[in-house]
């Protein structure tokens, strides 16, 4: 997987923005996640559904995606299996109401948190990833 | 005593009695005798009229006697089973539990309450609790078994539609949960962000967050509202009946409506309803679901029409209809059940199948009805009706 342009591209330091993408079919979940990252300086993108996630991937480059599980057209695991099997090694954070954690384990994905969180703990969870942009910059 | 009633295979009390004359003809005294008789054949009265299946065997199987209550109980007269061992009642995968009882017999042992499965003369399987005794001669030597069968189909039956209530409850629960956690994340992950990084937000992003805690939390009550009147009605049943303007309820339900979703568009129309009899909180809560099922199910841009009218028994009738996914067939009846949602509803939104289960016993219990038809050129017509107050409606 490493061996894939875009994994040396994600793996590289750069100075740009980190990039998050976040996918999840609650509308306010999205608006939520999105939010509490832009307080830390990441840079944004939200799908409603798995097929719209893997989509946003294609088109751009992101350090981080956030994924729930449970979703119409394609749920999380279908996705992140998709994203695997074509080679994005980027790393996945599994947010889930049900199942985070054994999800995590069962798809080989780099974390888990369970729905209601903390927004903070999801801020560390993310940082411990993926520094964020503004720590890096001070 | 008890054993020669039973031993000697006998179907009737008149049998046993003289069986049991002939057992204790040698008997010295006649007064010792007759209580004695008199003693077995009450005894096998008892054995006759038992609901149980009550049945001896000596200890290679064979049966020896017969009770009604196992020929009722296996559908075998005594006269077929008698001589015949006991094996033929027993399921080819039960068999090896007849070696068992048999060499614990022998050891004059007793088996209490032994819960297997017996097969009937017409080869269907019957579970029964069995207890096993050894019976013994005046010596003390064991010479055969006496069972003691019941029929715990009841029972099972029991035990059964327990464990999938339970399952139920279980999915109930489940989706409860899961239905709840989503608003209540929004909130309290909003209400942090405002409180602990609120000072990093733009003013617009706070407002979003504050509409979201809002929003959320309105679905939240929605929900449990929902919960609390499935509850009610499921326990009482019981409703309120005053005089009802279903249009002014049908407005203040699209107004909210229009608050919560600016830009769908919903229109109201009335044509000559009369007044409804009914309890005002639970319509609304019907013309909710429903208008915020159409809601759910229909794309942004298409219209939702509300249509009051009157059916042929000029009782108040509402219409909600849509341009949406419709609904299949195979679900039309299934969808008005607790927690069922269509392949398509799963597909196209969240939800956990309240609604319309709201909606139909509360319409029961108003005495109204509710259906859906597919509506020409596409969506559902969602339609019901409650009865009118007749004397106002000229």
């Amino acid at each position: 997987v490493n061996s894939h342009p875009d994994a040396v591209a994600q793996a590289a330091p750069s100075d740009l923005v980190s990039r998050v993408l976040v996918v999840d079919d609650d509308a306010a979940i999205l608006r939520l996640v999105r939010l509490a990252l832009l307080t830390e300086g990441f840079q944004v993108t939200v799908a409603g559904d798995g097929a719209a996630g893997l989509e946003a991937i294609q088109k751009e480059e992101f350090e981080l995606v956030i994924l729930d599980l449970q979703m119409p057209r394609m749920d999380g695991p279908t996705m992140f299996r998709e994203l695997r099997s074509r080679g994005f090694a980027v790393p996945v954070l599994i947010l889930s109401a049900f199942g985070a954690e054994r999800a995590r384990v069962e798809l080989g994905a780099q974390a888990a948190m369970a729905k209601p969180f903390d927004v903070d703990d999801l801020l560390d969870r993310v940082a411990s990833l993926v520094p964020p942009p503004s720590a890096t910059t001070e | 005593v008890t054993v020669s009633a039973l031993d000697h295979g006998l179907a009737s009390p008149a049998a046993s009695k003289l069986a049991v004359e002939q057992n204790l003809s040698d008997d010295s005294s006649d007064v010792t005798s007759r209580r004695a008789e008199e003693a077995e054949y009450h005894l096998s009265a008892i054995v006759q009229s038992s609901d149980d299946a009550i049945v001896s065997k000596d200890l290679y199987g064979i049966v020896r006697s017969w009770n009604p209550g196992a020929e009722r109980l296996f559908g075998y007269r005594a006269d077929e089973m008698i001589g015949r061992s006991i094996r033929v009642i027993i399921p080819a995968e039960h068999q090896s539990e007849e070696d068992e009882v048999l060499r614990r017999i022998r050891n004059g042992e007793r088996i209490d309450h032994f819960e297997t499965i017996r097969r009937r003369k017409d080869g269907s399987l019957v579970p029964i609790s069995l207890t096993v005794s050894p019976v013994l001669d005046r010596r003390g030597r064991v010479i055969g078994a006496s069972k003691i069968a019941r029929d715990i189909s009841e029972k099972r039956a029991a035990e059964e539609l327990m464990r999938s209530s339970l399952t139920l409850k279980d999915q109930f629960l489940g989706l409860v949960s899961h239905e709840l956690r989503t608003p209540i994340s929004t909130i309290v992950g909003n209400a942090q962000l405002l409180l602990r990084r609120g000072d990093r937000l733009p003013t617009a992003a706070r407002e979003e967050a504050l509409l979201d805690i809002a929003t959320e939390s309105e679905r939240l009550q929605r929900i449990i509202e929902n919960l609390l009147v499935l509850t009610r009605l499921e326990a009482t049943g019981e409703v309120t009946s005053t005089p009802v303007d279903m249009c002014i309820l049908a407005r203040e339900v699209i107004e909210s409506m229009r608050r919560r979703t600016p830009g769908r568009e919903i229109v109201l129309e009335t044509m000559d309803a009369p007044t409804a009899l009914g309890d005002p909180t639970l319509i609304s809560l019907v013309i909710q679901n429903l208008v915020g099922n159409a809601h759910k199910y229909s794309p942004d841009e298409t219209l939702i029409e509300v249509l009051l009218t009157k059916n042929e028994q000029d009782d108040p009738e509402l219409h909600v209809l849509d341009r949406g996914i419709g609904v299949e067939p195979q679900d039309a009846e299934r969808i008005f059940e607790a927690f069922y949602r269509g392949a398509a509803g799963i597909a196209n939104a969240e939800g956990m199948g309240l609604g319309l289960a709201v909606c139909q016993r509360i319409v029961a219990a108003l005495g109204g009805s509710l259906g859906v038809e597919p509506r020409a050129g596409g969506g559902s017509d969602f339609r019901f009706s409650v009865p009118g107050l007749r004397e106002f409606t000229s």
